[in-house]
């Protein structure tokens, strides 16, 4: 804890122990608090995306992209065909393979969002790439990590809430590396297991929606689970910050049917995906 | 190519590969069906955990073999490589469904990966921002004209379909 967290901390445990009049006042204090934090609640697309570039440089500075243009245009095109499925088709979408034989995917808020080649190199069609991307642009589509943020800048844990809101016209960007030094932090947490379910729920439907196959999806995650045994090494993080893949499968089998089986027949276009990705093997 | 060509060529590719005969396990009771339709005649009824050879697999439903003889279960009904219970059996990355959905046949792990310590959480922890990556990145952006042309020269085609409710609509 920040030195300033511990001081409001024992602030809290100071008016606990106050008279009533004293308590009061206090407590008005703190309610102020409480109001500017709820002030955060309309970040607008400007301070999204700031905080977004902020959480995406520094997971660059742990992994940089794989050193492929052509790679890298691919999954753009794409993340950005699926990324105009959504509610958010205007934001400014950008994909990038990281290069590290992990197998993770990633998303910050702004419309930032990340693949590993550990991951890449494992998927076999377009449709299954289309259901990896759907499902990481499903969280900024929800704001999930926004959401996290805001959450925890509401309960003081991790950012110092009276530094985050000193700024007494309200304004937070002068806060900013705390708030992207939480969403770094974030990325290595995890979300709420909710969260991801519901990422899962929209990715088949967003990628259905672009003209793909809606198991890509359901397909990785089988892939997953075989692989769950096989490679802790490249799957640790992966794991540790998401359900489990028989978890998430069993979620998507009550959503999923029978509601996409009609669209069980549209393209997985497997010789796009092996011809743009080929330089990955 | 088209569609049908196209499963033609994954499924004999699916079937080139070394995991051929994959083994299933039901997580739930299910019907065996004569075909890949939920109003296909019922052949009989596998019970939850049976253990199924998997065939081949057609949209939404898997042709499998087993005790009660062939027929087609749900895609979503199957769980692939080895239960928790039963880790170890599997070795190899089993082939399962996206041995189906794409058939492509690869090698069983990456040729570099033994060894190599990934994107860690300490990793994150202990970053520092790197703008000039992130320079690159932006770089990469594709337009949202470019995308559509991109889905157009592979026939992908918008459809509407609303999203789903938690457990089904039904």
């Amino acid at each position: 804890m920040k030195p300033r967290a511990l001081i409001v901390a024992a602030a809290i445990v100071a008016v606990a122990a106050l008279p009533a009049a004293a308590f009061d006042l206090n407590i008005n204090k703190l309610l102020d608090v409480v109001g500017k934090a709820t002030q955060l609640r309309e970040v607008g697309e400007a301070e999204e995306y700031e905080i977004g570039a902020g959480v995406s440089s520094n997971l660059l500075g742990a992994s940089p992209l794989v050193n492929d243009p052509r790679v890298q245009k691919y999954v753009n095109a794409v993340g950005r065909w699926v990324a105009l499925q959504t509610e958010r088709p205007d934001l400014a979408w950008h994909f990038g393979v990281l290069d590290t034989y992990s197998v993770n995917a990633f998303a910050t808020p702004g419309g930032y969002v990340f693949v590993t080649k550990g991951l890449v190199m494992r998927l076999n069609n377009e449709a299954e790439l289309a259901g990896v991307l759907a499902h990481e642009i499903a969280h900024v589509v929800q704001k999930h990590h926004l959401k996290a943020i805001q959450k925890n800048a509401m309960t003081g844990i991790g950012v110092d809430v009276a530094t985050m809101f000193a700024d007494k016209r309200g304004r937070y960007t002068s806060q900013i590396d705390q708030v992207t030094s939480f969403g770094t932090e974030l990325l290595a947490r995890g979300l709420d297991r909710g969260d991801e379910f519901e990422a899962d729920r929209m990715a088949v439907v967003i990628a259905t929606r672009a003209g793909y196959n809606p198991y890509g999806l359901p397909a990785v995650l089988q892939m997953l689970e075989a692989l769950k045994t096989a490679d802790s090494n490249q799957t640790a993080l992966l794991f540790k910050t998401h359900p489990a893949p028989r978890d998430r499968l069993d979620a998507l089998e009550l959503a999923m049917a029978p509601a996409l089986d009609r669209y069980a027949d549209q393209a997985v276009l497997d010789a796009r995906f092996v011809q743009a990705t080929g330089s990955l093997r | 190519m088209n569609r049908c060509t196209a499963w033609i060529l994954a499924l004999a590719l699916a079937a080139g590969a070394a995991w051929a005969a994959d083994t299933a396990t039901l997580v739930k009771d299910s019907e065996l069906k004569a075909e890949p339709f939920a109003d296909a005649k019922t052949l009989a009824e596998l019970p939850r955990n049976a253990s199924v050879e998997v065939v081949k697999r057609q949209g939404a439903w898997v042709q499998v073999k087993g005790d009660r003889g062939q027929g087609w279960v749900r895609l979503l009904a199957l769980r692939y490589g080895s239960g928790p219970a039963a880790s170890g059996s599997s070795g190899s990355e089993a082939g399962g469904l996206f041995s189906f959905l794409g058939g492509r046949p690869r090698p069983s792990s990456p040729t570099v990966a033994t060894g190599v310590r990934g994107l860690s959480e300490e990793d994150l922890r202990n970053t520092r921002p790197n703008p000039r990556e992130l320079d690159r990145m932006r770089a990469n952006a594709v337009p949202a004209a470019d995308a559509r042309k991109f889905a157009d020269a592979a026939k992908l085609h918008p459809t509407d379909v609303k999203y789903l409710a938690e457990g089904g609509s039904r």
